[in-house]
């Protein structure tokens, strides 16, 4: 059911009791679910989403002694990448974007999923629910600008001029909290 | 910060490569290492400036000496269990936080009980006592003595919120503080106690708090 944290415990285990091989194989695991997290949440190079990913796994690393084994190994690595997350924001000055609170009480991914969608809901709700609802269609379900339009009571025309400004007000408002 | 920049495959390696055993429970272990050797510095540092009490052999079984350490040994190891939970990412503080919700409210139903039994006459002695002056700034000092060593503990755990865990950790040494300044104080109400000894182990907190934001980032 959940997959990466299935994994990552014996490794993790593994790694406490000094096993240089599973811990290897434990950090690269996480790197890419820290790579995935940071992407999602730097709209940025690439060059900071691997800085962060290098900084949390050096932390995952170093303080790998402070996990309890009743707690999630998963829930332990993505407090740590939220908190280097934040530290890093907060240092460049933009810690305005990080949801405060991801539900751990989902399953990893849907962590993940669960962050985004509270980030996307949150953005989204800044445009009227007419082109709300283009956005999601379009962008998020994979609808064409017709099928799209036809649902939302707009021709294709209309539905495009509509989307491209729904998408120029969000995209403004993106680079709005970011600097 | 980082003098070259690094492949992550290669920081992989090399930190794979130094992974030594660590035995389980290792923070909770230093956390009371350190709170203990907190206390023995504290004791010595009571004994050095203050004198030891004559009496203190007669006095180890008077409620009152036996209140000031329950209550001050309660509070370090609830809030000490609290810092630690707030150094590990992802582990409840629900329990912690009980705790010591619950070591506050005896303490007042305690004050509340001594304040029922007294006359009016004598309340504000039972607040005051003989030394209501010195109490709390001798905490309050006295855990400055103890806050390194707590700190050198927290240091090593990963606080997401380093404020709250700066706060915990100064409430651990303003109460080691308070059990060590108790081997020397004469007072003998729990009304005494609740107020000045209470006062100092807080602003030992808030300290550790103003440090912790600093010092407990990692």
């Amino acid at each position: 059911m959940n997959t990466l944290e299935a994994r990552l415990k014996p490794l993790m285990i593994g790694g406490l009791d000094g096993d240089t091989r599973a811990w290897r194989e434990f950090l690269g695991l996480l790197r890419p679910a820290f790579h995935a997290y940071f992407k999602r949440r730097q709209f940025h190079g690439d060059a900071d989403v691997e800085d962060l990913v290098q900084e949390a796994l050096m932390a995952v690393h170093a303080k790998r002694e402070t996990w309890r084994r009743a707690d999630p190994v998963t829930s332990w690595c993505y407090t740590i990448a939220r908190y280097k997350l934040i530290d890093h924001l907060r240092r460049t000055g933009r810690a305005r974007f990080v949801p405060m609170v991801d539900d751990l009480s989902l399953e990893v991914d849907g962590v993940e999923d669960g962050a985004v969608r509270h980030d996307l809901d949150r953005l989204l709700s800044t445009v009227p629910a007419r082109q709300q609802a283009l956005v999601k269609d379009v962008k998020l379900s994979g609808y064409s600008l017709a099928e799209a339009g036809e649902r939302a009571g707009l021709s294709e025309g209309a539905a495009r001029v509509s989307l491209h400004r729904a998408m120029k007000a969000l995209m403004n408002r993106v680079t709005d909290r970011e600097t | 910060m980082r003098p070259e920049p690094l492949n992550t495959e290669d920081l992989i390696d090399r930190l794979a490569a130094g992974a030594r055993p660590i035995p389980e429970h290792r923070p909770a272990r230093r956390a009371a290492l350190c709170a203990g050797l907190a206390l023995v510095a504290s004791a010595i540092v009571v004994w050095m400036t203050l004198g030891p009490r004559p009496d203190l052999a007669s006095v180890v079984d008077e409620p009152a000496f036996l209140l000031r350490q329950v209550y001050a040994l309660s509070v370090a190891g609830f809030a000490g269990w609290l810092m630690l939970r707030l150094g590990q990412p992802g582990a409840p503080v629900r329990g912690p936080v009980i705790g010591l919700g619950a070591v506050a409210l005896l303490v007042i139903g305690l004050v509340a009980w001594e304040q029922a039994g007294l006359g009016d006459a004598s309340r504000l002695d039972s607040l005051l006592g003989q030394s209501w002056t010195q109490c709390s700034l001798r905490v309050g000092a006295i855990s400055l003595v103890a806050t390194p060593f707590v700190f050198f503990a927290a240091r090593r755990l990963a606080p997401a919120r380093p404020t709250m865990a700066g706060l915990a950790a100064g409430i651990v040494a303003g109460a080691v503080a308070a059990s060590a300044y108790g081997l020397y104080c004469a007072e003998i109400t729990a009304t005494f106690v609740a107020t000045w000894y209470s006062l100092g182990i807080v602003t030992s907190g808030l300290l550790g708090g103003a440090l912790g934001r600093w010092v407990l980032r990692w």
